[in-house]
């Protein structure tokens, strides 16, 4: 069990690296399409 | 260690510890949000929007940190003391996470023109009314996982749930960090122009991974192999390679580990895995004439494997000989 816990643990620290380089591609090649809401998302004014 | 179940008590290194942390937290919430506003000025976000950000980026920050000190122990002792308190920075950065979705609730879910449970499940990206995309749902799920590990990190739970339970439970903090890590690239990466974010979140990623992975390759070396010898005996190799009051491992032909540990009273052989948290016992020292754990001190005599009175935890002991210069072990536990 404890041997199987360990190898969970190398492959999650295998996978996370892949998962995070993924997520920020993802999120550069997007950038620009939200960028110009950003400021609003930012700054937006609570509704009444 | 336990006599019987007694609930972790504090101690004054534990409150200064703990204060030390909030003051740390306060000082770095005042300074993001004060710092944002003073160098933003009429630029700057609400400060419920600043709220929500220092509470998120201390959250983020002490989860590194969090996960960085148990292969920080495993490469280097002196960390040890970190790994002692790791479960108050755990609970923190839960509430700091807390602070941090209550706030975004109250700011963009519960104020905004449409249905908040709408905005938050659906995963269509919208105005600055929403929905906005499915990362505030992996937010969701985070906090989630983070407030399991935070209600369990206490050692009632741990004598409940059993030491191997409990650290599978624990082991959720991968994923937890994955969808946190998530989580910031798709919403607040995509909403600044700068690259701190960028190269902080792959830098600390990457980090943690090379740590991670060289503590596991270090925890993969083991100092000797025993091999058949005569009889059930196994040889693990010279005695003088046994240093005194350090245990050194010991792979057994089924594959576990031994601890092997020269002390005052000669040589013993221990299992090696800690019977608290499976703590790597043959990579500890015998202290107060007790192998000790590297991971929290949990100690056990060479002699015969229990723990010291009061105390009635109990790991196999083997049984060890010196041979013509050459220490043998048997496989077989002592009764």
């Amino acid at each position: 069990m404890i041997l199987r816990q360990r190898q969970i643990h190398v492959v999650a620290w295998l996978v996370i690296p892949v998962v995070v380089a993924v997520a920020l591609w993802t999120a550069l090649a997007t950038r620009t399409e939200v960028a110009t809401e950003a400021a609003g998302w930012a700054t937006k004014e609570r509704a009444p | 260690m336990s006599h019987k179940y007694v609930a972790v008590a504090w101690n004054p290194r534990k409150k200064a510890f703990d204060a030390f942390l909030a003051a740390g937290v306060l000082l770095y919430l005042a300074v993001f949000v004060g710092g944002s506003l003073a160098a933003l000025g009429a630029d700057a976000p609400s400060e419920e929007i600043l709220l929500l950000r220092g509470a998120g980026s201390a959250a983020l920050v002490l989860l590194h940190v969090v996960l960085a000190i148990g292969p920080l122990t495993r490469l280097d002792a002196r960390f040890a003391p970190l790994l002692y308190n790791r479960r108050h920075l755990g609970v923190l950065l839960f509430f700091l996470a807390l602070v941090h979705a209550v706030v975004v609730s109250i700011t963009y879910f519960g104020f905004a023109a449409r249905d908040p449970l709408y905005n938050l499940l659906s995963v269509e990206g919208g105005d600055a009314d929403g929905p906005f995309g499915v990362f505030p749902l992996l937010g969701l799920m985070a906090l989630g996982a983070l407030a399991l590990l935070a209600t369990t990190s206490h050692d009632f739970w741990q004598k409940v749930l059993g030491p191997v339970a409990w650290k599978s439970i624990h082991m959720l903090v991968y994923p937890a960090y994955a969808l946190v890590v998530v989580h910031v690239a798709l919403g607040a990466l995509r909403s600044e122009h700068g690259s701190a974010l960028v190269v902080g979140l792959g830098a600390g990623a990457g980090l943690l991974s090379s740590l991670h992975l060289a503590a596991a390759l270090r925890s993969r070396r083991v100092d000797e192999d025993a091999r058949a010898s005569e009889d059930d005996w196994l040889d693990v190799g010279p005695a003088e390679r046994f240093p005194l009051d350090r245990a050194r491992s010991v792979r057994l032909p089924s594959g576990a580990r031994l601890a092997v540990v020269r002390h005052a009273g000669g040589l013993s052989a221990l299992h090696g895995v800690c019977a608290h948290q499976a703590g790597p016992l043959y990579e500890g020292r015998v202290i107060d004439g007790c192998l000790t754990c590297p991971w929290h001190g949990w100690q056990y005599r060479p002699e015969d494997g229990r723990s010291p009175p009061p105390f009635e935890e109990r790991i196999a002991s083997y049984p060890i000989r010196v041979r013509e210069g050459r220490v043998e072990i048997r496989e077989v536990p002592n009764g």
